[in-house]
């Protein structure tokens, strides 16, 4: 791997701070898209955005260096992909829940290394 | 074109989280010349003006995507023949296969790391300009 610089590295480290700070912004959107999912009808809307967002957010949260958060994300778009599938039970909404928890999780655990 | 040196990137990615820390990686780590496009549309503009020596294009964007953006960009004189590599997180053999169909460089999956990325895309270059010559 290459080697940084001292302003390099802070470049970096203020890039994943600033991401960071932003990410309660993002997890209020998906937890919205949530919320309108349990609030039932649109389900199939809901669940194409839930997927579009949740796809970016693991996407990016790994590049970021937040690989737990990356992989919460990866298991709600595998649930949400899933559910677009195969439809929408109660066992899967209480699926959601737990795994929408564990995101938060691990944003709460989060931190700069 | 392979045979240029690399000095101009253009990087067409929707995500704003990517673009950002992707550009400063090339920018910043790599010291290339970066301009960003947030979609097909962008990049088909920017492609002739801009020139790039080589094109890192995201396969899952809304509207065209990156497979498609490619096909246009081959219909611009500027970039008819300019190497391109695909970031994606679809790596199975299959689309794997696709994109070597479409005469690109490589496939650099992601997520990947922000500060290999140039190591990464220096390698790609090298390798493929010794194939050239």
């Amino acid at each position: 791997m290459a080697r940084f610089t001292e302003a390099q590295q802070a470049q970096l480290d203020a890039l994943r701070l600033s991401y960071r700070a932003e990410l309660p912004a993002k997890l209020g959107l998906i937890g919205g898209v949530v919320d309108s999912l349990d609030a039932g009808g649109g389900e199939k809307a809901h669940l194409e955005e839930l997927c579009d967002l949740i796809h970016k957010l693991a996407g990016s949260a790994a590049i970021y260096g937040f690989g737990a958060i990356s992989r919460a994300a990866g298991d709600i778009e595998t649930w949400a992909l899933q559910a677009l599938d195969g439809g929408l039970s109660d066992h899967g909404r209480r699926q959601l829940s737990a795994l929408m928890r564990a995101l938060r999780e691990a944003f709460s655990a989060s931190e700069i290394r | 074109m392979v045979g240029r040196s690399l000095k101009r990137i253009l990087l067409v990615e929707d995500d704003p989280d990517i673009q950002t820390i992707t550009s400063m990686a090339l920018g910043s780590f790599g010291g290339f010349t970066v301009h960003v496009c947030g979609s097909a549309a962008e990049a088909i503009q920017a492609a002739a003006e801009f020139r790039p020596d080589l094109i890192l294009l995201d396969v899952m964007m809304p509207g065209m995507d990156g497979v498609d953006t490619l096909r246009a960009l081959r219909e611009i004189p500027e970039t008819v023949s300019t190497p391109v590599i695909f970031l994606t997180a679809r790596v199975q053999p299959a689309d794997v296969a696709k994109y070597k169909e479409l005469d690109s460089l490589a496939v650099i999956r992601k997520p990947f790391e922000p500060t290999a990325l140039v190591e990464t895309i220096h390698e790609i270059w090298t390798r493929h300009r010794g194939e050239v010559h």
